[in-house]
């Protein structure tokens, strides 16, 4: 398979000219009319690598599970990559618009054209900034495009990780935990992936509303008064381990 | 770490010892951001905070200050002849004084404005470590200079390079006829 990017004027002609072009992402099947629309190839060659594909979208499997499985393909696949190319919008952008241009329209229905029919040109516009290129502050925009995702979920978490953080919610649990800057911290991400092990372990199963974000709440509190990297990986679970089993506990009508 | 003082400490902790743990927090201070700037070759080469690009449909050229560089947008048929002739050397000049500069100026206008608004950005971080390195304040340079002057400065008097490079093509070519 060949992986290419998209050269940077090309990537800013498709990106400033969505006004004109968006319905194309809707109605063509193929990416042919990247070369009508740029006057030229707008692609260059990166690397060769084994071919690969991600998880088939006319299955039993719900968008959640999609996400999860696509993280552990994707990354396996290019663990290659430093952090600094996985940043780069032209390489993402040139994925979505080359080698998984007809993957990423058809995760996002886009091949469906009686989905898309009474929305804004607006709101698919943007949807279609998000989707298939970078929108956003530093941390979202990689997140948020339909493959960067994948491969910053299997870095930030190792693929280990990615198993503890679950299917349920999986999408959502990773943009509002990977966004956090804190988890630019390997202590702390291993510190985080120890207390969702913890309760995993148990059979005990995390909401991400209920126990989550207040465990997340809970250590950002905490690092207001000590430098949480002086902390281990043990250490800091302890923390987020011990405030949930509270909540658990006051529902239960116990004390701890 | 148990019973930690410090000669060194203001007098009033003279006597006092203090059972820290790990992570504990002795003092602060604002550290500034460290920035790490690439292309120290800026003024040498444009192409390091400019991108050119096609702009679908037939509006005037314009530009972008949001992006990593500073984005300038041609219609089809300006970026076509753009790219027709932004390779070669001799033309190279010429293109810079007609679209790079003009551009410029209009850039540091905006940051006589607003530069605060810009101060994450790359191209704007380029320009900045760039006057550091000749021990200028690009802020205060802002403040105290024109904008074309400024821009002129910054690519090296484009317009006398554009007329020199007319001057060697028209010469060239009375030459060759």
């Amino acid at each position: 398979m060949e992986l290419c990017y998209l050269k940077g004027d090309a990537l800013a002609t498709l990106k400033t000219g969505l006004q004109t072009t968006y319905e194309k992402y809707l109605t063509e099947r193929d990416n042919s009319w990247l070369v009508d629309v740029c006057g030229e190839n707008p692609f260059v060659k990166f690397r060769d690598v084994p071919d690969f594909e991600l998880t088939p979208l006319d299955t039993e499997f719900d968008v959640g599970e999609v996400d999860f499985r696509n993280s552990k393909i994707l990354y396996r696949n290019l663990h290659f990559l430093t952090p600094r190319q996985a940043a780069d919008e032209k390489l993402w952008a040139g994925l979505c618009h080359d080698a998984f241009y007809d993957y990423v329209r058809r995760r996002w229905e886009y091949d469906k054209l009686d989905n898309l029919r009474g929305i804004k040109a607006d709101d698919t516009i943007e949807r279609i900034t998000n989707r298939f290129f970078f929108n956003g502050n530093a941390r979202e925009k990689i997140l948020t495009n339909t493959l960067s995702k994948y491969w910053w979920a299997g870095h930030v978490f190792g693929l280990d990780g990615l198993e503890a953080l679950g299917l349920k919610d999986f999408y959502s649990k990773l943009f509002s935990i990977a966004s956090r800057s804190f988890m630019g911290s390997e202590t702390l991400r291993g510190g985080f992936i120890k207390f969702l092990r913890h309760f995993n372990e148990r059979g005990t199963q995390l909401d991400r509303d209920d126990h989550i974000r207040p465990a997340m709440i809970e250590l950002n509190k905490v690092g207001g008064t000590i430098v949480l990297d002086c902390l281990t990986e043990n250490e800091v679970a302890a923390i987020m381990i011990v405030h949930v089993e509270k909540i658990f506990a006051a529902r239960q009508g116990r004390k701890i | 770490m148990k019973a930690f003082s410090c000669a060194d400490w203001n007098d009033e902790f003279d006597g006092l010892t203090f059972d820290l743990e790990a992570g504990n927090i002795l003092a602060y201070d604002n550290f500034k951001p460290l920035t790490l700037v690439e292309d120290p070759n800026i003024f040498k080469n444009v192409d390091s905070i400019f991108s050119v690009y096609k702009k679908l449909g037939n509006a005037l050229p314009d530009f972008d200050l949001t992006e990593q560089k500073i984005r300038i947008g041609l219609n089809s048929k300006d970026y076509n002849l753009y790219r027709r002739y932004c390779a070669n050397p001799s033309m190279q000049p010429i293109l810079n004084a007609m679209i790079i500069l003009p551009v410029l100026v209009a850039v540091f206008d905006e940051l006589k404005r607003a530069a605060q608004e810009h101060e994450s950005d790359a191209w704007f971080l380029s320009l900045t470590a760039v006057y550091k390195r000749r021990s200028l304040n690009f802020v205060d340079v802002l403040k105290s200079t024109d904008a074309l002057t400024l821009a002129q400065a910054v690519m090296g008097s484009p317009i006398t390079q554009a007329l020199k490079s007319i001057a060697v093509a028209l010469d060239d070519a009375t030459e060759d006829s």
